[in-house]
């Protein structure tokens, strides 16, 4: 009996440490990713093919801004792209207005009022609740052969509209994604970090996807999409939280290119309040997991449409949130090893390993940050940099209690639940957005 | 979806006459390409920036990592023996008993050094008294982190992963009260060999990550002697607290230090040096003056602080006989 227990113990120390080998090995995997992006972004030949298009015939667009109880921020960015320098009788700007409950409706009602051939409101009163079941009726009700998405709290540039449809001349182009610029930057520590997460998000990870030909992200913030792509693919899916990353990966399967375009800003609100920020991030990580479980095995299956560069940076953009509980794991099997006692010197090898990992292994993720602070000309922000550990950490514990069950039995059949983002502009606390 | 269109690079014939070199433009003609309305200076986007590092830069930074490397190696029987100068002393205030020992260590070219340690035993195991307040303690942090203000949220979840680690030593300990087998004297060693790890990867770590920027120089060696230099100080006093933690509550409280106190903390300080580091100017890079920013005094560098502003300001206060002149 003891030689079993005995036999029992050491393999349990075994599978401890198999495990958390593992877990350092792939955290080693997103170091050198992280690595490499930076320094692509740094030194490569930058590739932004479509820049210099400024004077063509330009296709027609339907600009569709989803809005749910949006009355602080919904005119702002209709009137914004009322200034668009596109051409008037081929731009047409499409509020879908989802059940507001208060004066959302109303304002755009007014704009339309004052615009009536450039502002064609979509009001929805009833079916599926969130931003895919709002995009997927309204887009069936639009003309246009683009359909550019915005956010309602995003602010476009006059000449963003132009740039954002200039890449689809190039007849593979299915999508285009533009930067985004956090315009409530110095509120507090929080929207600080997230500017600097953004940045380095954009300005470095986009970019350099962009220049390697890899799987740059569509963005359902600031981006737009061919509708013959989108057809070709299913049109918008309801079923997901997180409907841009969905749509990319169906457009890298079906074969589309989806373009970044760092010089395409838009401007944008960043959640000011951690709770706000926990359920942003919550939502992000379990629609990005359910995208996992639904696209990974399709991801490696497919040859041809899709390169092997792209089918390893697709399939560890997909593990971004996964990474989560499999560090908190990490954590644990160290902690268990240290307690067991084991060899090598009693499992303070192991506790070196993964102190090593979770912290010089985030090291490039500081860099990744650094590097982006500095192209944007912003050196003073980078000094707030140890304090993203923090927002690291709180990201790592709300995403890993928001899709722990889910990863563990992803079959389940639960709603989605759509959390929506709070708005802040006039010092508005209350409203709540897509 | 169609294969993207590829076009071949057309081959010069040999009888072809090399293009001649077109010639440079005149510095002030050259500068005018950059120049804006009223006389500014049209920078590059920030969105197609990038930079270029010259072979000099490259091999330069190679040279200076392996130089810091090196020189940290030749160094160690030198920082041992004030590692040991410190042990005694500290040891001596913080009344830990034991003395200091030494381990020898030798291997190949590199100078032989030996490394010191704190002989004192801890307590394998808490009292029942030590347990029960630090069980108290744990769930009144844990329960605090639930009613800290929003704006504190970070450090809520810090008190929650630090109970939550704490947690478990008391339960282990509960358990297995002397089960944990380790050493103050050999764990004090272990922190001092990651810590002697963290300082020789300094250089390595910048030369992958700082000196690829155009800071000059003298500003890359600064930053990483003042890290390198920063952290062999940081060390020997980190054991010793640790220690002294140790030796007079038992070990119960070996897994929250080495986890959180330990090498983590070495490298949020490298992060913070490096961040601080990359926030310099380059060389040549014109100071940043955000619109709107308020005038500066000539002379007084754009990204000062207040109070060195207020400084230069007073130096250059002109002596009251002067000003009656």
């Amino acid at each position: 009996m003891a030689m079993v227990l005995h036999f029992l113990a050491r393999f349990a120390i075994l599978l401890m440490t198999v495990g958390l080998a593992a877990v350092v090995v792939l955290v080693c995997v997103y170091t050198v990713r992280h690595y490499w992006f930076t320094v692509n972004r740094l030194f490569a030949s930058q590739r932004h093919p479509y820049l210099d298009v400024q004077t063509a015939d330009w296709p027609t667009v339907a600009v569709l801004i989803p809005a749910h109880n949006e009355e602080a921020v919904i005119a702002h960015a209709i009137e914004a792209l009322l200034e668009a320098d596109y051409p008037h009788d081929r731009m047409v700007i499409v509020p879908v207005d989802d059940r507001s409950t208060d004066r959302t409706r109303e304002l755009v009602a007014e704009l339309a009022a004052r615009h009536p051939e450039r502002i064609r409101p979509f009001y929805r009163d009833s079916g599926k609740a969130g931003k895919a079941a709002a995009l997927k009726d309204a887009t069936g009700q639009v003309p246009g052969e683009i359909l550019l998405v915005f956010d309602a709290d995003y602010i476009p540039g006059t000449g963003l509209v132009k740039q954002l449809v200039a890449p689809f001349f190039d007849p593979e182009v299915g999508a285009t994604m533009g930067r985004v610029v956090p315009v409530n930057v110095g509120i507090n520590l929080l929207t600080r970090l997230l500017d600097l997460e953004r940045a380095g998000g954009y300005q470095v990870d986009q970019q350099a996807r962009m220049n390697m030909q890899l799987v740059p992200q569509f963005g359902g913030t600031v981006g737009g999409v061919r509708r013959r792509a989108l057809e070709s693919v299913g049109g918008w899916r309801d079923d997901t939280l997180t409907e841009d990353t969905e749509l990319t990966y169906r457009l890298l399967l079906g074969g589309w290119q989806t373009v970044y375009q760092n010089r395409s800003e838009c401007y944008e609100e960043v959640p000011e309040l951690w709770r706000v920020r926990q359920r942003q991030i919550q939502r992000w990580a379990r629609g990005h997991n359910g995208v996992m479980w639904r696209y990974a095995v399709p991801l490696l299956r497919n040859r041809g449409r899709v390169t092997r560069a792209q089918q390893l940076d697709g399939l560890l953009l997909l593990g971004v949130f996964a990474m989560a509980p499999l560090l908190i794991l990490g954590w644990a099997l160290a902690l268990g090893l240290l307690y067991a006692g084991a060899s090598p010197l009693h499992g303070v090898v192991a506790i070196l390993a993964l102190a090593g990992y979770s912290t010089l292994g985030n090291y490039a993720a500081f860099f990744q940050v650094a590097t982006a602070a500095r192209l944007d000309g912003t050196h003073g922000r980078i000094r707030l940099l140890p304090f993203l550990s923090f927002g690291f950490l709180v990201s790592l514990l709300s995403v890993s209690r928001a899709i722990l069950p889910r990863t563990l039995w992803p079959f389940g059949r639960r709603g989605l639940v759509w959390h929506k983002t709070q708005r802040f502009r006039n010092g508005n606390g209350n409203g709540n957005g897509h | 979806m169609a294969a993207p269109l590829r076009v071949p690079d057309v081959p010069r014939s040999p009888s072809a006459p090399a293009a001649p070199a077109a010639p440079a433009l005149p510095p002030h003609v050259a500068a005018l390409r950059r120049r804006g309305a009223a006389g500014g200076i049209i920078s590059q986007h920030r969105a197609l920036k990038r930079i270029r590092v010259e072979r000099r830069a490259r091999v330069e930074a190679a040279a200076l990592a392996a130089a810091f490397v090196l020189g940290w190696l030749l160094l160690l029987p030198w920082v041992s023996r004030g590692w040991r100068f410190l042990f005694a002393l500290g040891g001596e205030a913080l009344g830990i008993p034991g003395g200091v020992a030494a381990t020898h260590y030798g291997a190949g070219p590199l100078p032989d050094f030996d490394l010191p340690t704190l002989a004192a035993v801890a307590p394998p195991a808490p009292t029942t008294m030590v347990w029960w307040v630090t069980a108290v303690v744990t769930v009144v942090a844990l329960a605090a982190s639930l009613f800290l203000p929003e704006r504190a949220t970070p450090l809520a979840y810090l008190l929650r992963a630090s109970g939550a680690l704490q947690a478990s030593a008391l339960i282990y300990m509960a358990l297995r009260p002397r089960g944990l087998p380790y050493e103050l004297p050999a764990y004090v060693q272990t922190l001092l060999w990651g810590g002697i790890g963290v300082i020789a990867l300094v250089p390595v770590v910048y030369g992958l990550t700082y000196y690829i920027f155009d800071f000059g120089l003298r500003k890359k060696a600064a930053l990483t002697a003042a890290t390198m230099l920063h952290l062999s100080v940081f060390l020997p006093l980190q054991c010793l607290l640790q220690a002294y933690v140790l030796q007079r509550l038992s070990l119960l409280f070996l897994p929250l230090l080495f986890v959180l106190f330990g090498m983590l903390l070495e490298v949020m300080m490298l992060v913070a040096l490096y961040a601080w580091g990359m926030s310099w100017l380059e060389v040549g890079e014109p100071e940043y003056a955000p619109p709107g920013a308020p005038p500066v005094p000539p002379g007084v560098p754009r990204r000062s602080t207040p109070m060195l502003r207020w400084v230069v300001q007073r130096s250059r206060r002109r002596p009251p006989s002067a000003e009656v002149d």
